[in-house]
């Protein structure tokens, strides 16, 4: 396996005249918790979803473990969108068969075990389940997954503190060894503690890119950084 | 991969459709059970037959479009819609993922053949005269030596099969196109109305291949010629004898070149043109 998993350059994406990135570049290396941090609005999400390979029609380079987004891929990527991906008609026991038919990195009976766990009923349907329930077999499916780099969209974003604290806990406890997470969010406070590394992206540039080492060496925190960074931010 | 996607795909649709063709075959077990059942008795077909007849055939005559229904719902959501966050995702071919959803739209194209097909069978078979009325079923009997008459069994075997071929096919390009349809509908210039744009490109789509397709299968002859006890290559129709049915197979190659077109078309908007919302 290559140091630098996932290796950005010249990243742009416009979506007609909207230049939502402006030529973003950047190196994750394995074994780090990456934050991606920035505004709503600001091209993460863009970012993100051009390295998964839902975006295709962007401008630059995009290497993961050596490899351009395409099947070989995704399946060493575990991704968690904003959205809820699974159909209302879907199962948790559906849902689980699903990945593991697809994902040879997928771990059945732990995710089997967590849904439990987690008190999901394993046949209710997914359209009648609460948004929090959804929200937690999504994380199921992603973290039961021995990837190498796991990629979550805004995982805090709409959820109460208490839930913010189970969700943080069950990717920690749960991504696989050596591996890699680019976590997006706005919610600086919660996610401070776990991060190695933020990319800070604002109007489609990226502004900061450093070791949380280095920010707390000056004596600031992340958060500080933030605000101070996006103070100007629309 | 691609039995896994088809796999899967089957169990996404086959809720609505297997659900169809369920009620189709109980009604057809009930239908044909009853009238073994009650041979020995009255002639006339009972009045719960009648019903049963009634409910079937409109069944089988509105599986066509909503296998169409359900084909466009299903391909819109799981791959456009928030579904297609998923999908887009796994560690599949995009060839794979699109050869899955027209293989299952094929197969559930030809289960409402088949059921429209038995429908009518038992139409013929068992209700007969009483279903569909005493003179329409004298003059089929007329009819069908003039079809299937003086014809060798191996010959009759042999155009039925090009004739089913044929259709698999039709259906086939036919799902093709309109996948096309909606993928063209899906990107970021049409997709706020993608519905009102995945009728408009349908349409327009299928109509400018038909036109194409008639166009070209009118001015070349190329086909087979059914006869008493053979097939005949044939390049001008007018070799055609009197007793023979002629299969124009010019439109089934243009189907398939159709076919190969619309595939890596869509293939191409799929991966270049659309932007998952």
């Amino acid at each position: 396996m290559s140091e630098t998993l996932l290796k950005v350059r010249n990243l742009k994406k416009s979506y007609g005249s909207h230049q939502v990135l402006n030529g973003v570049s950047f190196d994750v290396p394995s074994g780090k918790i990456v934050g991606l941090l920035g505004p709503n609005g600001c091209g993460k999400t863009s970012m993100i979803k051009s390295i998964v390979g839902l975006i295709n029609d962007y401008e630059g380079k995009i290497l993961i473990n050596g490899k351009e987004p395409g099947v070989e891929s995704k399946a060493i990527v575990a991704y968690l969108p904003e959205k809820n991906y699974l159909a209302p008609w879907m199962t948790p026991k559906h849902a689980i068969s699903y990945m593991a038919d697809f994902y040879k990195n997928f771990d059945k009976e732990k995710a089997l075990n967590m849904a439990q766990t987690f008190n999901l009923d394993l046949n209710q349907k997914i359209k009648t389940m609460s948004k929090g329930q959804q929200e937690k077999l999504q994380l199921i499916l992603v973290m039961c997954r021995k990837a190498d780099l796991y990629i979550l969209d805004e995982p805090l974003g709409g959820v109460d503190l208490v839930s913010r604290e189970f969700i943080l806990d069950t990717i920690m406890k749960n991504h696989s060894e050596n591996s890699t997470i680019l976590l997006s969010t706005h919610l600086i406070y919660d996610i401070e503690r776990i991060l190695d590394r933020v990319l800070m992206v604002k109007g489609g540039d990226l502004v900061v890119n450093t070791d949380v080492e280095k920010i707390t060496a000056t004596g600031k925190s992340v958060e500080d950084l933030f605000r101070e960074v996006f103070s100007y931010a629309v | 991969m691609l039995s896994k996607l088809i796999k899967h795909e089957l169990i996404a649709t086959g809720r609505i459709m297997g659900a169809l063709y369920a009620v189709v075959g109980i009604l057809m077990a009930y239908i044909l059970g009853s009238y073994y059942i009650g041979k020995g008795g009255a002639e006339a077909a009972t009045t719960g037959q009648m019903l049963g007849m009634m409910v079937l055939l409109i069944i089988s005559s509105c599986s066509f479009f909503l296998t169409v229904i359900v084909m466009i719902s299903n391909f819109q959501r799981s791959l456009y819609g928030d579904q297609g966050y998923l999908t887009f995702t796994l560690p599949v071919k995009s060839t794979a993922l699109l050869a899955s959803k027209i293989i299952v739209s094929t197969i559930w194209f030809i289960a409402a053949f088949v059921c429209l097909m038995g429908t009518m069978a038992i139409m013929y078979y068992v209700i007969r005269e009483d279903y569909i009325g005493q003179e329409s079923y004298a003059m089929i009997e007329s009819m069908l030596p003039l079809i299937l008459g003086g014809k060798s069994l191996a010959t009759m075997v042999a155009s039925i099969v090009i004739y089913l071929v044929s259709f698999f096919i039709r259906f086939a390009v036919l799902s093709i196109e309109v996948y096309f349809a909606i993928s063209l509908a899906n990107t970021r210039l049409f997709q706020k109305r993608h519905l009102l744009w995945t009728i408009v490109f349908s349409m327009g789509t299928i109509y400018i291949a038909e036109s194409i397709s008639t166009l070209i299968s009118d001015n070349i002859d190329f086909g087979l010629a059914i006869t008493a006890d053979k097939l005949t290559f044939i390049t001008n129709q007018l070799q055609v004898g009197a007793s023979a049915t002629y299969i124009n197979l010019v439109t089934i190659i243009i189907s398939l070149l159709f076919g190969v077109g619309f595939f890596f078309a869509t293939h191409y908007v799929m991966n270049k043109k659309v932007n998952i919302r």
